[in-house]
């Protein structure tokens, strides 16, 4: 067969149709860009918070070494795979007056984390030079100012004068580091006898695996003789070293949710697009262009469309995604990511367009110049009845039902646009800033009272020391209960112990259960049993959270398995062996249920009866660890209730309260970063589905433009028309409306449900009334609009006009 | 008795060195019951004259005298009214409503009128030009002679004042064609139905009572074949 180049020929056929079809160009574009910018601004954005955060690891260290003798520091900082390294000392904080202070050793490097910000002057370099806060000065009644001398006074009644080497700034914070020189840290009172820690940073870490990451520290580490237990790695750096597949599952799915739709809307834009140039394609197969030039053709026109579309939806989604978080941008990334958006939609548009392509290839050029344009392919041989009703509004129904096809294309792409709509509303509207705050242990009240923890850093027993002698004791509990207003007051009970299981020694937080929450844990049971008596004479435990267990240590706890643990039980430090009798399930699912909540969010890894928790202790011994009051009418009576609840503990520096209220003000920013990011997603989906739904109706009406034509020939007036037209658009409308009302709101509600039930518990199901009413207006009025726009354009010109387009 | 009367009928398109004068005082009559045909050229001016004489289009001076009525001092939607009670359309592209089967199209412009149809009349329509079987067919299921035959009884159903028809054989083969120009003719002489038709077709201009030749915007002269 003889091979031509038709490229040039074809490419002006294109390049003419283009210029010609000027609407269903921007109308594809339109449709284009909204998909690809919706894709792109979630899959920068997305990029662009990881980008942040790696980022942000680069300024911390990978791994501490703890415990660290000089030959080891030695070891390890000649090191080959250790690229940047600084030893620390960190001293026993201590109370002062109303604040805590804390002695610190740095080493002074060129090592990118762990650094100080010093605002005036230097690093200590003598014995008796020290780094402090400008504010502790303040608030120990000197001026702060370099080269001042200043003096603190320890536990244990000494005092050591010190010379100011330079000064920090700060927020307002009553914890404030000092820091000392090498000179000090090696024999200065308060560190020559902490141990060195050693925190580096790996070579090449970034481009390493997790597991593989582990084993290069703790080889590092059994190099150079450190226990594992004293190689404490970076969590969320390791965090960073897996990728996170399941946000790009989702992205990946929305994104061909999005895509589906704009192969729907662009797929009947062409398809009218083809049946109205029958004529010309017709008159190009007579001159001999073949099938497969006119495939081409087409093919070509919607590749043009899609490059257009792709660039400006890319640097619409980039400059959403990249404003929003700039320090997120890669150009390696945001490279990979535009070409597979590009690709993406390139193939969609392409997969779009294959068939009118196809519709338009297979017109015969007999057919083509002898037949008129818009031949509508009706399957349906005959009608039921001889004649059905032909009112103006009736015949726009007989016409929506006639081309079934388009017009289930018409309310499948509705349809969807109104779901996804109802769908993103709802989710905004279910977000409950009060439930973001009550996330934690505000579910179950509406103030808590805490052992202050600061209070608990600078006892010898920590919080066990304060509980010794408990201020949340029952008087306490006595005189809250009686405050006017309160519903419940709620005591928990917390251990804390040294465990000691697979080489691991680590402070955690023991918590009881009693014997009827037994019933309800035993539900939730992954492995194991509980049997709460036997329990109690066995000396077993129950493990929560092991998920978590598995993620920090590699390892996880199992049936069966004995802990050691360490505790102070109001006289001794004493020790035992407890044997792991069962092992919850993940924390997500038990915190689908309320009391496993209260009961398992109590406690860090181990569990226990209370039963065996009372014959741990000296008599009497009280474990209170918070008090959560809940109230009846909190919106109401929060001013009074917090300055009687305020009565009983603010004169005691051992006890804080945090309110609700407080703590909404706290999250208040954090909530409306939240909230303004889905509202953004949210409302860039309805911007899409809106825009989509007057695509729909403007392309359906024009294209039926000659039929309109033809009525007004015979006898229809303009009036008739536009009734006729208007009538279209309502049906549409209408259809449009209860499907999104029903299927919309379900997968709102379902949307909604099932985020809740993955954790997102700060929504609150909430029917969005507003966002529903306004879409109803706006899909009314729209239409109408559009309708009364069309027919108005439509009967500009004149009907010879529109007649002669069909000939 | 005369139902259709042009008066010096003008239109101009266009204005300066580019003015066309595609109807140049066209004066013309039409007797009731009269088949008559207007043969010209491709661009005489006779579909111009077509349009003119069926309201589609206003002329830029002169009259079009329907019924004793001057239809064009009515105002646009009047003249749309008007046009579907008096005029009857065939067009060569037949204008058929895709989604309506053959009897609703038939019925169509009655219905648009808000009447209902002439049971009888329409029913003889029906069968005088052969559609009984498939006045349940949708129209892309019929050939293009039965299409064209569906056109034709639409256009009477109504009873209009004339039946314009614009080259109703343009799209059909030389054998539909003669069948359907006898079936317009069978009508006209069955139903006393004026019709006017226009082709460029001297054999086709043949079949009608009389012949009337345009050329130039003007007509040239007139052969009556009764």
């Amino acid at each position: 067969m003889l091979k031509v180049n038709s490229k040039k020929a074809i490419n002006y056929l294109v390049k003419s149709s283009l210029k010609q079809y000027k609407m269903r160009n921007l109308f594809t574009i339109i449709t284009i860009v909204l998909s690809v910018s919706l894709i792109a601004g979630l899959a920068f954005l997305s990029s662009a918070i990881e980008e942040t955060e790696r980022k942000e690891l680069s300024t911390r260290q990978h791994v501490i070494y703890h415990n660290v003798n000089d030959k080891q520091i030695s070891a390890l900082k000649s090191h080959s795979q250790i690229s940047f390294e600084k030893d620390i000392k960190r001293g026993q904080s201590f109370e002062q007056e109303d604040y805590i202070i804390t002695p610190y050793y740095i080493e002074q490097n060129d090592s990118p984390f762990i650094t100080v910000d010093i605002a005036e002057g230097r690093y200590p370099e003598q014995i008796n030079e020290v780094l402090v806060y400008d504010q502790m000065l303040v608030q120990m009644g000197i001026k702060p100012r370099v080269g001042q001398s200043m003096s603190i006074t320890y536990l244990d009644g000494t005092t050591e004068d010190y010379t100011v080497s330079g000064l920090l700034t700060a927020e307002t914070t009553d914890v404030f580091p000092v820091y000392f020189s090498r000179e000090y840290a090696l024999s200065g009172s308060q560190l020559k006898d902490v141990p060195f820690d050693l925190s580096a940073q790996i070579e090449g870490a970034e481009k390493m695996g997790s597991e593989e990451f582990l084993s290069v520290i703790r080889g590092i580490g059994a190099g150079c003789g450190i226990d594992r237990k004293n190689i404490n790695e970076n969590n969320a750096f390791l965090r960073s070293l897996t990728y996170n597949y399941t946000e790009v599952i989702m992205i990946a799915l929305l994104a061909f949710a999005i895509l589906l739709v704009s192969v729907l809307v662009i797929y009947s834009i062409f398809y009218i697009s083809i049946s109205e140039r029958t004529r010309q394609f017709g008159q190009l197969r007579t001159i001999g262009m073949t099938k497969k030039q006119v495939k081409r053709m087409v093919r070509k026109e919607g590749a043009v469309l899609s490059l257009i579309g792709s660039v400006i939806g890319i640097i619409i989604g980039a400059v959403f995604a990249f404003s929003m978080k700039p320090q997120g941008f890669s150009l390696d990334v945001f490279a990979l990511y535009a070409i597979a958006i590009f690709a993406a939609n390139f193939i969609t548009v392409q997969v779009s367009i294959a068939k009118p392509a196809k519709l338009a290839a297979s017109i015969s050029p007999i057919e083509a110049t002898r037949m008129s344009g818009y031949e509508v392919k009706n399957k349906k041989k005959q009608t039921k009845n001889l004649q059905r009703k032909l009112s103006p509004l009736s015949l726009s129904m007989i016409s929506t039902k006639g081309n079934r096809k388009k017009s289930m294309m018409t309310i499948i792409s509705l349809s969807l646009a109104g779901i996804v709509f109802m769908s993103a509303s709802s989710y905004v509207d279910s977000m409950n800033a009060e439930e973001f705050s009550r996330e934690s242990w505000f579910k179950f009240g509406e103030y808590t009272i805490n052992i202050s923890s600061n209070a608990a850093k600078v006892n010898d027993y920590g919080d066990m020391g304060i509980k010794a002698n408990n201020p949340l004791n029952d008087t306490l509990i006595e005189n809250l209960q009686a405050v006017d207003g309160v519903k419940k007051v709620i005591a928990m009970q917390t251990l804390s112990v040294n465990y000691t299981y697979n080489d691991v020694t680590k402070k955690d937080v023991a918590a009881p259960f009693t014997k009827d929450d037994a019933g309800l844990m035993s539900q939730y049971l992954k492995a194991g049993s509980i049997d709460y008596e036997k329990m109690i004479e066995n000396k077993e435990i129950i493990i929560a959270h092991n998920e978590i267990a598995k993620e920090i240590f590699g390892w996880d706890f199992k049936v069966g398995d004995t802990v050691s643990l360490k505790w102070y039980n109001g006289e001794n430090e004493v020790e035992d062996v407890f044997t792991i009798a069962g092992i919850l399930q993940p924390s997500t699912t038990l915190y689908r249920n309320q009391e496993m909540f209260r009961l398992a969010h109590n406690a860090g890894w181990f569990m226990m009866p209370q039963g065996l928790l009372d014959t741990m202790m000296t008599p009497k011994f009280n474990l209170n660890t918070r008090i959560i009051v809940s109230t009846e009418d909190y919106w109401n009576t929060e001013e009074r209730i917090e300055k009687e609840i305020l009565s009983f503990t603010a004169n005691n520096p051992l006890v804080t309260l945090s309110t609700l209220k407080s703590e909404m003000e706290n999250d208040k920013q954090l909530y409306s970063v939240i909230y303004f990011t889905f509202m953004g997603a949210a409302l860039f989906v309805i911007a899409f589905s809106i825009i989509n739904l007057l695509n729909t109706l403007i392309s359906n009406t024009m294209a039926r433009k000659r039929e309109f034509a033809c009525l007004g020939a015979i006898g229809a007036s303009n009036r008739q028309i536009k009734i006729m037209i208007i009538g279209e658009g309502m049906y549409f409308a209408a259809v449009n409306l209860i499907v999104t009302v029903t299927i919309g709101t379900l997968m709102g509600y379902a949307l909604v449900k099932f985020a809740k039930w993955n954790g997102v518990s700060f929504l609150v199901y909430q029917f969005p009334l507003t966002y529903l009413l306004g879409y109803c207006l706006f899909v009314l009025l729209g239409t109408l609009a559009i309708s009364a726009v069309i027919s108005k354009v439509l009967s500009k010109k004149s009907l010879i006009e529109r007649l002669r387009k069909i000939e | 008795m005369i139902i259709l009367e042009t008066r010096s009928l003008k239109k101009i398109y266009g204005s300066g060195d580019s003015t066309v004068h595609a109807l140049d005082g066209v004066n013309l009559k039409v007797e009731n019951g009269e088949f008559v045909s207007i043969v010209g050229t491709s661009g005489s001016g006779k579909s111009t004259l077509l349009h003119m004489l069926g309201g589609l289009d206003r002329p830029t001076s002169g009259d079009v005298i329907v019924g004793g009525k001057e239809i064009f001092t009515l105002k646009d939607e009047e003249l749309t009214i008007f046009r579907r009670r008096k005029i009857g359309f065939v067009f060569q592209n037949y204008n058929l409503v895709p989604t309506l089967n053959v009897y609703e199209n038939i019925v169509l412009p009655i219905g648009l009128d808000g009447n209902t149809p002439d049971k009888d009349y329409v029913d003889n329509i029906i069968h005088t030009l052969g559609l009984k079987s498939k006045l349940r067919n949708m129209p892309n299921n019929l050939s293009g002679g039965q299409q064209q035959r569906v056109a034709i009884a639409r256009a009477l159903a109504s009873k209009p004042a004339i039946i314009l028809a614009d080259e109703p054989t343009g799209n059909l083969d030389s054998k539909t064609s003669q069948d359907v120009l006898s079936l317009l003719k069978v009508t006209s002489e069955k139903f006393k139905q004026t019709i006017v038709m226009i082709t460029h077709n001297e054999e086709i201009s043949q079949l009608a009572d009389r012949v009337v030749r345009i050329e130039d915007g003007q007509i040239v002269g007139g052969v009556s074949n009764a």
